[in-house]
C-alpha cells in the first residue's frame, strides 16, 4: 500500500462534482434495505481495499 | 453532455424506479464527471475500461474517431495517442484491474499530462463512469428480468 502523497494539497476536483458525488454517497448510506451486518461487512472489506481509514 | 451506452441508463431506470431520489442523484453526478473533465479523454477512458470489463454494448463510442477506438485494445504499442492519452489510459487500466495498486509513476505522469486540478476531476470523473459501468454488469447478472 502506498500513502505518499502525490498531488499538491491545493488541488481539488470540480466543485459541483464532489458535491453531487457527496449527495448520492449519502443518498445511498441512508437505504435500509440491506440489513446492518452485511452493510458494515461490505463497508469495512472496501474502505480495507482501498485503505480509506475514515 | 454525458457520452455511453443508452442501455445502462435503460437499466438504471428499471432498477431504480422505485428510488426517484436516488436515480436522480446518479444521474447528477454521472453528467457533472462529463461536464468536469475533456469529454474526449473521459471518453476514450471509458471504452478501454468498457472493454477490460466485458462491457461489451458500452464498448464503443459515437464521438470518438472509430480507427483510435479500434486500437484501443493494443495503445501501448500504437502512435496514434498522446501522450495524455496513453498516461490516461495506463492509469484507468490499473485502476480497473486493482485501484490500491495504482502506483506513483502513474499518477506523476497523468498530472503532469493534464495538471493536478484536472488530474482530481479526472479521478473522481472515472470512479463514477466505472460505477454505472459494474453496477450495469452487476444488475444484468443479478436482475436479468428487470434489465432486459
Amino acid at each position: 500500500m502506498n500513502r505518499s502523497v502525490r498531488v499538491p494539497p491545493t488541488a481539488s476536483a470540480n466543485d459541483e462534482l464532489r458535491e453531487r458525488q457527496g449527495l448520492w454517497q449519502e443518498l445511498v448510506q441512508r437505504l435500509d434495505g440491506l440489513d446492518v451486518v452485511a452493510t458494515e461487512v461490505v463497508r469495512v472489506r472496501a474502505a480495507t481495499h482501498h485503505d480509506c481509514r475514515t | 453532455m454525458t457520452r455511453g451506452s443508452a442501455s445502462i441508463e435503460r437499466s438504471y431506470e428499471a432498477v431504480l424506479a422505485g428510488q426517484p431520489e436516488i436515480l436522480a442523484a446518479l444521474r447528477g453526478v454521472h453528467e457533472a464527471a462529463w461536464d468536469a473533465t475533456d469529454p474526449d479523454l473521459l471518453d476514450l477512458c471509458r471504452v478501454r475500461m468498457a472493454m477490460v470489463l466485458g462491457a461489451n454494448d458500452s464498448a464503443r463510442s459515437d464521438d470518438l474517431d472509430d480507427a483510435l477506438v479500434a486500437e484501443l485494445p493494443c495503445w501501448p504499442a500504437s502512435a496514434r495517442f498522446s501522450p495524455a492519452q496513453r498516461a490516461a489510459l495506463a492509469f484507468t487500466e490499473q485502476y480497473v484491474i486493482d485501484v490500491a495498486s495504482v502506483d506513483d509513476a502513474l499518477v506523476a505522469d497523468l498530472s503532469d499530462a493534464i495538471g493536478a486540478d484536472a488530474l482530481a476531476s479526472f479521478v473522481t470523473a472515472l470512479l463514477v463512469v466505472e460505477q454505472r459501468l459494474r453496477l450495469s454488469l452487476a444488475w444484468g447478472l443479478l436482475l436479468p428480468e428487470v434489465v432486459a
